[in-house]
């Protein structure tokens, strides 16, 4: 989260933080009251971040922005629930992973076909197939956690709060998940 | 025993991605893989395949007019909350005020009945009213009754 806000810092030229969180908490406070243009300013700023972590759990860049929209308009419609204003981005990425989730649980475990697979970005495209092929094969809950972690970088308290898990749970799914996918990438290299 | 020691290092091997080991359980991990075979491939195969996973992580770039698209839905939705959300609750409402009332009438006239009925007790306790029941004087009825 930390290197994430940095990032997002120095690209919309706050000086510190501080300013950053303020600017925050003033378009959450905004937004409550219904101000179009702060929610379009918090949209503008947390948009990059969501489609990312969508795209990386569901693999699919359009259903990455429709669970990222659906997550937004969630998350505003949900608004006067949240307590606090500084959790804002917290509130809102955990509704966009727990989005992803309900969507990979009614996913069917299917093989990705080869020709189906779309080009997207980074990584050669055979390595990807490959990959999506071998998640598509995990549950969700271990897929969820292996991907926050090892593409997403979250910390297991980052996962475990995104999740509503405990830390211990999030060990040893993540110890689970790794195993798993280290015997389906062995089957397929030898395939 | 040996068994015992595979399960430690895959274990620790998990972990070692995750935080800092200490210097006991790095050795452990590099004399353990040293010995055994099995488990000096499992640690090269799960480093190659976590290494293919991030290499696999997408970077994907909002596309253009998704922030707009999101304001107009939020919009949409924010229109349609019109009387079609609140309508529930109107319903609900009404159908409760309803039902009390009816109660209420229906307590009231069990309450008010025996009194409207008959005034019995109050004219007998005012003495206004002669008693329909009186007390039968055996003294003077007829002598084939007794």
């Amino acid at each position: 989260m930390s290197t994430v806000a940095g990032t997002m810092i120095e690209a919309q030229g706050l000086s510190s933080p501080a300013d950053y969180a303020a600017q925050e908490r003033y378009w959450v406070s905004r937004c409550r009251m219904g101000d179009e243009a702060a929610l379009a300013s918090l949209v503008a700023r947390h948009r990059a971040r969501m489609i990312r972590t969508a795209g990386n759990l569901l693999r699919d860049r359009h259903e990455a922005e429709d669970v990222a929209q659906e997550a937004f308009l969630k998350g505003f419609r949900e608004l006067p629930k949240l307590r606090d204003d500084r959790a804002f981005a917290g509130y809102l990425y955990r509704i966009c992973v727990r989005l992803c989730m309900d969507r990979l649980r009614l996913k069917r475990a299917e093989i990705a076909d080869l020709d189906a697979v779309q080009p997207h970005e980074g990584g050669t495209v055979e390595n990807r197939v490959v990959i999506e092929k071998l998640l598509a094969q995990l549950p969700a809950e271990l897929r969820s956690t292996l991907v926050l972690r090892e593409m997403e970088q979250l910390s297991y308290d980052e996962v475990a709060e995104v999740m509503n898990v405990p830390v211990g749970t999030v060990r040893s799914r993540l110890h689970t998940a790794r195993e798993r996918f280290r015997r389906l990438w062995v089957e397929a290299m030898a395939g | 025993m040996f068994k015992f020691s595979c399960q430690r290092f895959s274990r620790l091997l998990s972990e070692s991605r995750d935080r800092e080991l200490t210097h006991g359980e790095e050795g452990f991990l590099s004399s353990h893989a040293l010995r055994c075979t099995p488990c000096a491939k499992l640690e090269s195969q799960t480093f190659d395949c976590l290494a293919e996973l991030r290499g696999a992580t997408l970077d994907l770039q909002p596309s253009e007019g998704f922030g707009d698209g999101v304001v107009a839905a939020f919009r949409e939705g924010r229109k349609s909350l019109g009387f079609g959300y609140w309508s529930p609750a109107v319903m609900g409402a009404a159908i409760a005020g309803i039902a009390v009332l009816c109660a209420l009438t229906i307590v009231t006239k069990t309450v008010e009945s025996p009194v409207r009925r008959s005034n019995i007790g109050a004219a007998t306790r005012f003495g206004h009213v002669a008693n329909p029941f009186p007390a039968l004087n055996l003294d003077s009825a007829p002598r084939q009754l007794r």
